[in-house]
């Protein structure tokens, strides 16, 4: 594969991942997502016990691929084996209903103690039932609120064919901020005619639904139906309506209907025999006493059919209708209609009222003189908003005006500067080819060239500001900041950051002589880098020519190499007597840089100038570094190189390194057959 | 009458659609000047003229924010266009200030002009835009991986298939398969996220 062709595939596959990353991200693609979903029990972190039942402990713990805290029911590793598929059966069921009042379960598996879980949304806050049980009295239309919705469903429930049976105040669950779920769905059953769109892995066995989670009879006392305590009851979704009626009345009450023992408790579920609402509460409206007797009827049939019917029923009486269960008589309807309608009839006796008396006209009067009154504060307040925004307005078309304002000058002081390009293109051409060109071969003679050319060209044409800027630019790149800082302000020019910079600089220093001090040159390496990356080259390379202590210079190479590689830590060793360098560590994989990218290049230049160059250096010892691309240490002249252990694969660009006559490489590294081609002048070491 | 207060949940360039302050204009350089001077540099223009010409190129990137919308079209596409053309009014507006027009023909540094065609030269900003973030993307997954594994992806990226790779690095072809998948996985998030933060 030739250097070529590998250089358009990498620009090619680099577009290709470029329009694929134009994509909105899809599910499993994006980074990390496969390394944070880990099946099983591990995501889940920070387990705090918040609740135990008679097999299930309820945890509460952060999910650590979703990042959300969660709530968890794990199996007791004591309960007995066939409970397993109940409770995972619980857990399926739950996530087979999606209803914003039904608890959602996310997730279940088996935790790493081979125990079954699932895990669920946590509802912090409380249950209905320790709501209930707090002496503050809650309002009763915030009860009714939460019943509605508990309502909903369990009606919702009905109609995806899943019935609870075991609801109570202890199943509803209030968060913090009034939302409300029905939770604990381990003894629901599937009714027959929907059992198909339920896929369940057990056969719908009685003897295993009919087994209670809590280890005790199916369903709790004082909320379950008398079907339910029947050996041969029918259960279905009236037991689920005469469980909701025990809960409408343990809301209004605060006790439950059945009250007593267990036994007892039992026997007056059979027997259908309560207090009536009225009479443990006398101040709640006979409608929901209505309601809740309706719900609570004994046999299956009295009780309303659906949950929908029950709902409708507290939604008349909310907004004042008596209930179909109330069975209201004429006087009953005639005292809500008055109720419901209070304004209105208030105003009707006031207005009958006023017909008959002699005030009406003076009333009527002074009611026109206050509501013109009225009309007229309204119309001042009118005015007076109106004013304070066209104020507003008024203001920021000042800012907007300014900001195009000063938008204005920045553009007209860049076009002021953009000099006049009269030059001759050949005079352009020379002078751009010495320095940005010539400069990075032999850069001594390419500055004084340019500067002697430079100088004959100002005397011809003083009007060129062109040149005054390159004189400038030249005696930057020579360290005499204060001679550019002259040549850069006489002539507005567009190299406002050498400007810049020379004039804070000649403010600091009184006088300065070349070579700068090494912190100067190194500020001026860090502040330039990487806007002006090639001019710092030509730089580091002049810096060579009049720098006459070779270790501080090996200094300035080593800044620039940092600068190059960010993320390198490793050690610059530089000896003077023998001329030789080594470098190593990671992260240190460019030693240049490539001053024509790949379009246009400029005539003339290798493909790559080393930051290395400037060192003249004999021997080059890069062993186990990261380094892997052979051309960049383009320009210099080594004769000993050392790669073995670096990243190294291809050799084909070792020819261009005219000076080579030693390469030391590592075993293995190449094939023979690539070695076989390096050509004859080197020589080859094998290095351990 | 600033909108500072939700201004941070929005990119910078929609900010910058809405407020043109000078905060917003710093922010902006910022981001983009890296790329405006790889841009000049990759077209030879000369170092000396660079900072005057990107200054131009921003300016009019940042007044031209008003007709891109990136629900409408690409972000390298308006750049390619809106580079270009600030890049040939610059050199227009040379030639006419020019005393000496009858040389038009032999004057200026004119380099874009004299190797590259109008329309090429949008093509040419937009693929070096789409390099230029891949570049930033690379380097900045760099320290998240052993040189083994982003040499493998490189080669990958280059066009050498598992087998050649496995014995360049002298591992495991089934290594090579998910070395280069766990970098690519985490370049591509970091396009992602560079394409979110710089074209939106």
């Amino acid at each position: 594969m030739s250097i070529e062709s590998s250089n358009l595939s990498r620009a090619k596959a680099i577009k290709q991942l470029y329009e694929l990353a134009e994509q909105p991200a899809e599910k499993g693609e994006g980074a990390n997502f496969f390394e944070d979903i880990e099946a099983g029990f591990s995501r889940y972190e920070n387990l705090e016990l918040i609740g135990e039942g008679g097999v299930k402990r309820i945890y509460k713990a952060y999910d650590t691929t979703t990042g959300r805290t969660i709530a968890i029911a794990v199996l007791k590793p004591e309960a007995p084996e066939d409970l397993f598929d109940a409770f995972i059966r619980e857990a399926k069921l739950t996530a087979f209903l999606d209803h914003p009042n039904i608890i959602t379960v996310h997730d279940t598996g088996f935790t790493e103690e081979d125990a079954p879980f699932f895990s669920m949304q946590l509802i912090e806050g409380s249950s209905l039932k320790s709501m209930i049980l707090s002496k503050e009295n809650s309002p009763q239309h915030e009860y009714l609120d939460i019943f509605i919705k508990v309502a909903e469903a369990v009606s919702y429930a009905h109609s995806r064919g899943v019935i609870h049976l075991d609801l109570k105040p202890d199943n509803v669950q209030i968060g913090p901020f009034g939302d409300v779920q029905v939770c604990d769905w381990g003894l629901g059953k599937i009714l027959e005619q929907k059992a198909s769109e339920f896929d369940l892995p057990l056969p719908m066995n009685d003897t295993l639904t009919s087994f209670t989670l809590c280890g005790e009879v199916k369903g709790t006392p004082g909320y379950m139906a008398p079907e339910q305590i029947e050996a041969e009851g029918q259960k279905g979704k009236h037991s689920d309506i005469f469980s909701l009626g025990a809960i409408l009345y343990t809301m209004m009450s605060g006790e439950a209907p059945f009250i007593g023992s267990r036994e007892e408790i039992f026997k007056r579920t059979l027997e259908g025999s309560y207090a009536p609402l009225r009479n443990r509460r006398p101040a709640v409206s006979a409608s929901l006493d209505a309601i809740s007797s309706r719900a609570l009827a004994r046999k299956p049939e009295d009780r309303y059919s659906t949950v929908q019917e029950l709902i409708k029923d507290i939604q008349s009486y909310r907004s004042g209708y008596a209930p179909y269960a109330e069975q209201a008589s004429f006087y009953r309807e005639l005292v809500l209609f008055v109720s419901r309608h209070k304004r209105f009839c208030l105003a009707i006796a006031l207005v009958s009222l006023l017909i008959s008396s002699l005030v009406f006209s003076f009333m009527s009067h002074l009611n026109k003189k206050n509501s013109t009154i009225k009309n007229s504060l309204n119309i001042l307040q009118q005015t007076q908003v109106e004013l304070k925004s066209a104020l507003r307005d008024a203001e920021n078309e000042r800012s907007k005006s300014q900001q195009a304002l000063a938008i204005v000058k920045r553009e007209r002081e860049l076009s002021e500067y953009a000099f006049d390009m009269a030059l001759p293109k050949t005079i352009m051409d020379e002078m751009y080819y010495q320095t940005d060109v010539a400069a990075f071969l032999k850069t001594k003679k390419a500055l004084d060239t340019a500067l002697v050319f430079l100088k004959a060209q100002q005397k011809k044409n003083p009007s060129y500001p062109k040149i005054t800027m390159q004189l400038g630019y030249i005696a930057f790149l020579q360290q005499d900041l204060h001679k550019a800082h002259s040549f850069l302000v006489r002539e507005s020019t567009t190299a406002t950051d050498l400007r810049d910079f020379c004039h804070s600089f000649i403010l600091e220093h009184k006088s300065s002589s070349t070579p700068l001090p090494l912190i100067q040159i190194q500020g001026i390496f860090k502040r330039f880098y990487p806007k002006r990356i090639g001019a710092l080259l030509i730089m580091l390379y002049y810096d060579a020519e009049i720098r006459h202590n070779i270790n501080e210079h090996s200094e300035l190479v080593k800044t620039y190499l940092k600068l190059l590689n960010p993320s390198w830590s490793g050690n610059f060793i530089y000896e003077e007597k023998t001329n030789a360098l080594k470098l190593s560590g990671h992260g240190l994989n460019r030693l240049g840089i490539h001053p024509n990218n790949t379009k246009l290049l400029i005539q003339g230049l290798p493909s790559a100038v080393s930051a290395l160059a400037s060192l003249n250096l004999s021997s080059l010892d890069l062993s186990s570094t990261d380094f892997y691309d052979l051309r960049e240490l383009g320009n210099c002249s080594i004769t000993d190189l050392d790669i073995s252990h670096t990243l190294v694969t291809q050799l084909e660009n070792i020819e261009k390194l005219k000076s080579l006559t030693h390469l030391t490489v590592a075993k293995g590294q190449f094939s023979l057959a690539k070695l076989k081609l390096l050509p004859q002048r080197i020589k080859l070491l094998i290095a351990d | 009458m600033s909108h500072k207060n939700w201004n941070t949940s929005h990119t910078l360039l929609e900010r910058a659609k809405q407020d043109s302050n000078n905060d917003i204009w710093e922010e902006f350089v910022v981001c983009y000047e890296p790329f405006i001077f790889h841009i000049l540099n990759t077209f030879s223009v000369p170092h000396s003229s660079q900072a005057d010409l990107s200054q131009k190129v921003l300016l009019r990137m940042f007044q031209s924010l008003k007709t891109y919308d990136s629900s409408k079209g690409k972000f390298r596409t308006w750049l390619g266009v809106v580079v270009k053309n600030t890049v040939f009014s610059y050199y227009n507006e040379q030639k006419r200030r020019s005393q000496h027009e009858k040389k038009i023909e032999e004057m200026g540094a004119d380099h874009l002009a004299l190797h590259t065609q109008e329309s090429e030269l949008e093509t040419l900003i937009e693929e070096e835009w789409q390099l230029w973030v891949g570049s930033k993307a690379l380097e900045a997954i760099r320290p998240h991986f052993s040189a083994a594994a982003l040499k493998a992806f490189e080669l990958s990226l280059q066009g050498m298939d598992n087998d050649r790779i496995a014995s360049e690095l002298s591992v495991k072809k089934t290594s090579v398969a998910e070395l280069k998948a766990r970098v690519k996985r985490k370049y591509i998030h970091e396009v992602r996220s560079l394409i979110q933060s710089l074209e939106r």
